[in-house]
């Protein structure tokens, strides 16, 4: 957890759009976009983390992610097979994205996009260490832990990235959800489809 | 598009010990039989945890069934895992199907790991099951308000999960309103590509977080107006309460487990 901004407090309005973030990161994780042949699915998760991390800073992305990460385990949402491998892979994974700005170069939607990829290569570390120490046992003989916790991951959370990235920059690209705006936006979107 | 499983957590209201107790004596115990289950490897001493667990599930109430059904999303992996075992592990062989032989030891540690698997499992959802999440919530940041001191901001972090679970229901609700509106004008997100489907969402999102965004900062303005300023002096409509039940739950039970650890 952030040691370095202690005791500072931290707004109202912060503290309930980090609630709400966490909220919508449940709710979209619920959201199939995709389901990946070997039972992974891809959602967009992880679109409002790094939008709080962008929008409001470092620390309340980082808290974003944790609540996120905290509430998929307390509503079960979860598969654990050690408490551990449960810390990794929805606890820090999703923490780590809240250091996308850190991460990200230039301005404008450059900043998104590379802060964007940033940010959820940051988490796949996590998902990629879970998998070395935790799945390793079930690579096949002869392919090394680390090669099967790679491709593994790689798999489902490729076309996560790729997808979250997209929609994150779009989604800052329109600032429609600068919530400095207000209601001027509200009717955003082509739902002509 | 589906919700996958739209009930949040597995709370169920009732009234036996199980209940009753304060939450921080349930996640600590079911820690420390966690913390245990990993520790030991002998089968005696699954046996000797599984106790507590059955014990607890039994006084809840709480139908067996429903206990059960949270091992399902574990299920694939419990299989692999055994299967894995019984066929990889050295030792000496049972049986052979083809070129591959199930050995003992194989056999051995794949149960021990199922069973390890399903206690772990069982003694978290007894835990859930009988908590509410805002007990449970209220019961975390109690247990981390001595990390406060460190920087922590246990009560704020504790506020966030309560404001979350809070709007869960109301943010799922919203997605589905907003997903139907969009398909009643003519709205796919079910062909396509990845990326189209990705860019199909844009239309449900944009309003979803706009409206979200609104309803955190009407929240943020409700708190201001009735004076809350963070966790210091903040006072409660429900106490949590450490009782001499608890007490002798927290004693039994970690006594128990620490002897099991030791023991075995």
């Amino acid at each position: 957890m952030s040691s370095a901004s202690s005791r500072k407090s931290i707004p109202t309005k912060v503290i309930a759009e980090i609630g709400v973030a966490a909220a919508l990161s449940w709710v979209l994780g619920m959201v199939r976009l995709f389901k990946m042949p070997q039972g992974g699915s891809v959602s967009l998760e992880m679109v409002p983390i790094l939008y709080m991390a962008f929008t409001r800073g470092v620390y309340p992305g980082l808290l974003s992610g944790l609540i996120a990460g905290v509430l998929d385990l307390v509503t079960a949402t979860s598969e654990i097979i050690h408490p551990m491998q449960a810390v990794l892979d929805y606890v820090l994974a999703s923490t780590a994205l809240g250091i996308a700005p850190w991460l990200s170069f230039g301005r404008g939607w450059w900043r998104n996009l590379t802060g964007a990829i940033g940010g959820t290569l940051a988490g796949f570390v996590f998902h990629f260490l879970s998998g070395y120490i935790f799945f390793g046992q079930y690579a096949p003989e002869g392919t090394p832990a680390w090669l099967y916790s790679l491709t593994y991951n790689a798999t489902y959370y490729l076309p996560k990235i790729i997808v979250t990235v997209m929609v994150v920059v779009i989604l800052m690209q329109k600032g429609v959800l600068r919530p400095e705006d207000g209601d001027s936006n509200k009717r955003g979107g082509n739902g002509r489809g | 598009m589906n919700f996958a499983n739209a009930a949040v957590g597995q709370y169920m209201p009732g009234e036996s010990l199980m209940h009753r107790l304060d939450p921080r004596t349930k996640m600590l115990v079911s820690l420390g039989i966690i913390i245990v289950l990993f520790v030991v490897s002998n089968p005696l001493a699954y046996a000797l945890l599984a106790v507590p667990i059955v014990l607890a599930i039994a006084i809840s109430g709480v139908p067996v069934k429903l206990v059960f059904r949270s091992l399902r999303p574990l299920t694939f992996i419990m299989v692999l895992t055994f299967v894995l075992h019984l066929f990889m592990d050295p030792g000496e062989a049972l049986f052979s199907i083809g070129r591959i032989t199930a050995t003992d030891q194989g056999l051995r540690l794949g149960i021990v790991t199922v069973v390890r698997l399903t206690l772990l499992v069982l003694a978290t959802s007894i835990v859930t099951m009988t908590t509410s999440p805002i007990a449970f919530t209220d019961g975390l940041e109690r247990l981390l308000a001595p990390f406060a001191r460190l920087g922590l901001p246990a009560h704020e972090l504790a506020m966030m999960m309560t404001i979350a679970l809070r709007f869960i229901p109301t943010l799922l609700e919203e997605t589905d309103k907003i997903m139907k509106a969009q398909m009643a004008r003519g709205a796919d997100f079910e062909s396509g590509n990845i990326a189209k489907r990705a860019k199909a969402m844009i239309p449900i999102l944009v309003p979803l977080f706009v409206s979200a965004f609104r309803r955190a900062d009407e929240l943020a303005v409700a708190m201001e107006a009735r004076c809350y300023r963070g966790g210091e002096g903040r006072t409660r409509l429900r106490e949590l309460a450490f009782s001499g039940e608890d007490l002798a739950v927290l004693i039994v039970a970690g006594a128990y487990t620490v002897a099991v650890a030791v023991a075995l």
